[in-house]
């Protein structure tokens, strides 16, 4: 578990068998393909409470994920807080201001966070993610390039959609 | 007039279910269950599915220990092809189930009932989680997210991912292990060696303070069932099954799990989505038993390893028969952490795990198959049965929360009947109702084969079922 501290970190997660519910991850092999040293992705199933570790650990990080939208809608940005969600019912999923929350009690630090949301029109059972979707996932590309200042080429995200 | 009291949702477990007391006209407590809410039905819906797609699906049912339902699984498609896997893959495959073993037990302990253990039953709700412990035990809490990393680690760099990895198949598993991954692992064994040897000794110096919880945190006599290796020491991937009673009597003994039919039969009840199995021989509902850390040590003579066999000794030390109160779940998995990460010490140093020949090919041979293996809360079971073309049509899961629920639900009872007086719980009564169930840290997720969170709801109900008092969770 040695890592590099302080890098820039991207955490994507979602059900990939649950339609939309996986643009979190989409979004997170496109930032995986960006090749950038200093940026570490998770490209995960669901949220652990051991991911506190990492993010205590990061210089900045990103948390992206799908909700739930019965008509086309637009990302949702929420810069996340510690002590804005001190709710623990299983702790076998959490949620990012919980992990936030948490990696600022055990580590005394905890770096900016920022959750995107990204609206997800079906999330029943199937592996594919609509087209709305993955437009909404290139948007969410160009917010996290530009929170994190990047010069990476929009083409290429186009291109490795899936 | 006789009362009833609801908990809904149970709160730190995995899944969705109530509990509901009865109180009697007197203002005791007549009657507890456990009802399990939740419901999913993969035994209904794989069929049709090709067998070798099963370890995947059958992984989804949980996302907290896909791997066991993906050993027990590829276990019974190994069977389905009629193949001894070879013993690169053998070794690969204890090595992952004792990572999600680790991790499994970590979570429990650290972070869903070390608040209980260590803030108090009786803490303030709303301080009485992991992010109170953060507060008052840093160390114990950074510690329990260091154990849960490396367990998840150990799978992540053998499997390719922590969650609903791919990497184990029928015939064996995807890839060898390389030299770097096995010197990475091998390298932080030692500090988690230390951190559980530390937790043990924090939780065996406060036991003192639990009395009456150990008397009453299901302390009854049951059966217990475990696998064992032909030496009868504790076993998580393979073996046999034994079966002991509550003097540690072996009431069974190399019993072969492909004949679990024989020896397991599966009640149903109203009340719940969870099926409720039992002891063949002995009859519903005489026939119960537990699972799981607690079940795994009284039935096996010694774990195998040096470090958890002198925990074992103190453990042991515990009781003249077997150890009856499941407050010492915890204790048992405080041991088989220490013992799971000696053995993948161990089978790491063993130079047949290196081998790349890891994979066994063949298409199936037999028209039955059946995988059994010790998943972090017990014995699972995956038995399917496929046609001509190699198409599931018929699937039977026994999942180990499941094979406790007649325990739990006797538990809740006897702490009920300790805790809880009158028509109104206290907050601390309520806890400790709820403290017994997590003591079995069950999945419902999977037990039920189900979807879910878990979260708490009690019921207070009279003679008549009218609903008197009711407390929820989420």
């Amino acid at each position: 578990m040695k890592r590099e501290d302080h890098k820039k970190l991207l955490i994507g997660w979602g059900n990939e068998l649950r339609g939309d519910d996986a643009a979190g991850r989409l979004t997170a092999r496109h930032v995986a393909l960006w090749h950038t040293p200093d940026i570490e992705v998770m490209d995960i199933h669901q949220l652990t409470p051991e991911l506190s570790y990492w993010i205590a650990n990061s210089a900045h990080v990103i948390f992206v994920d799908a909700y739930p939208s019965l008509e086309p809608s637009t990302l949702r940005l929420s810069p996340i807080l510690p002590g804005s969600d001190t709710s623990v019912s299983s702790l076998h999923h959490v949620t990012p201001s919980f992990l936030v929350t948490m990696a600022h009690a055990l580590y005394g630090q905890c770096p900016p966070a920022l959750q995107i949301g990204i609206p997800a029109l079906r999330m029943d059972i199937c592996a594919e993610v609509s087209s709305f979707a993955q437009a909404s996932v290139i948007e969410a590309l160009d917010v996290i390039r530009e929170a994190w200042a990047l010069d990476t080429c929009r083409v290429s995200d186009d291109k490795n959609r899936r | 007039m006789s009362k009833t009291i609801t908990i809904d949702p149970v709160t730190r477990i995995e899944g969705h279910s109530k509990i509901t007391i009865t109180m009697a006209d007197d203002g005791s407590v007549s009657d507890a269950r456990f009802h399990v809410t939740q419901f999913r039905g993969f035994e209904k819906f794989t069929e049709g599915r090709p067998y070798y797609e099963m370890p995947a699906i059958t992984a989804r049912i949980c996302g907290i220990c896909p791997i066991s339902h993906l050993m027990a699984s590829a276990k019974a498609c190994d069977d389905l092809l009629a193949v001894r896997i070879p013993p690169a893959a053998y070794n690969l495959r204890r090595i992952l189930n004792l990572g999600q073993t680790i991790q499994s037990h970590a979570l429990s302990f650290f972070h869903l009932s070390a608040p209980d253990i260590l803030l108090g039953m009786d803490a303030d709700p709303a301080r009485r989680h992991v992010l109170g412990l953060a507060e008052a035990y840093p160390e114990i809490a950074r510690n329990g997210v260091w154990l849960r990393m490396f367990g998840q680690q150990i799978i992540e760099w053998l499997s390719g991912k922590r969650i609903h990895p791919a990497w184990v198949v029928p015939g064996g598993v995807g890839h060898p292990l390389s030299p770097d991954v096995r010197d990475k692992i091998l390298e932080m064994i030692p500090k988690g060696i230390e951190i559980t040897m530390g937790a043990l000794d924090l939780l065996k110096k406060s036991m003192d303070q639990f009395e009456a919880e150990i008397q009453t945190f299901a302390n009854f006599p049951s059966l217990f069932l475990g696998l064992v290796t032909p030496e009868g020491n504790l076993e998580h991937y393979d073996g046999t099954l034994r079966i002991v009673d509550e003097n540690r009597k072996v009431v069974g003994d190399q019993l072969d799990p492909k004949r679990y039919m024989d020896l397991i039969g599966e009640a149903v009840e109203p009340w719940s989505y969870l099926k409720t199995p039992y002891y063949k021989p002995m009859g519903y509902p005489d026939g119960f038993y537990r699972v799981g850390p607690l079940a795994r040590l009284n039935a096996c003579d010694q774990c195998g390893t040096a470090k958890a066999d002198e925990e074992l000794k103190h453990f042991r030390a515990l009781s003249e028969g077997a150890v009856l109160s499941s407050f010492h779940y915890h204790y048992a998995r405080l041991i088989e952490i220490l013992y799971g990460l000696e053995r993948v010490q161990q089978l790491l140093h063993d130079p047949e795990t290196m081998s790349t020949r890891v994979r066994a090919v063949a298409g199936p041979n037999q028209p039955e198959g059946i995988g059994v293996s010790e998943a972090p809360r017990g014995t699972l079971i995956h038995h399917y049965r496929i046609n001509d073309d190699g198409l599931i049509t018929w699937a039977n899961l026994i999942i180990a929360t499941g094979h406790n629920n007649m325990a739990m639900n006797r538990g809740i009872l006897q702490a009920a009947k300790e805790f809880v007086h009158g028509d109104r719980i206290t907050e601390g009564a309520l806890n400790r109702v709820e403290a017994v169930i997590r003591c079995y840290d069950p999945c419902l997720s999977c037990s039920t084969h189900a979807l879910g969170e878990m979260a708490l709801h009690v019921q207070v109900l009279d003679a008549k079922g009218n609903i008197l008092d009711e407390a929820r969770r989420s």
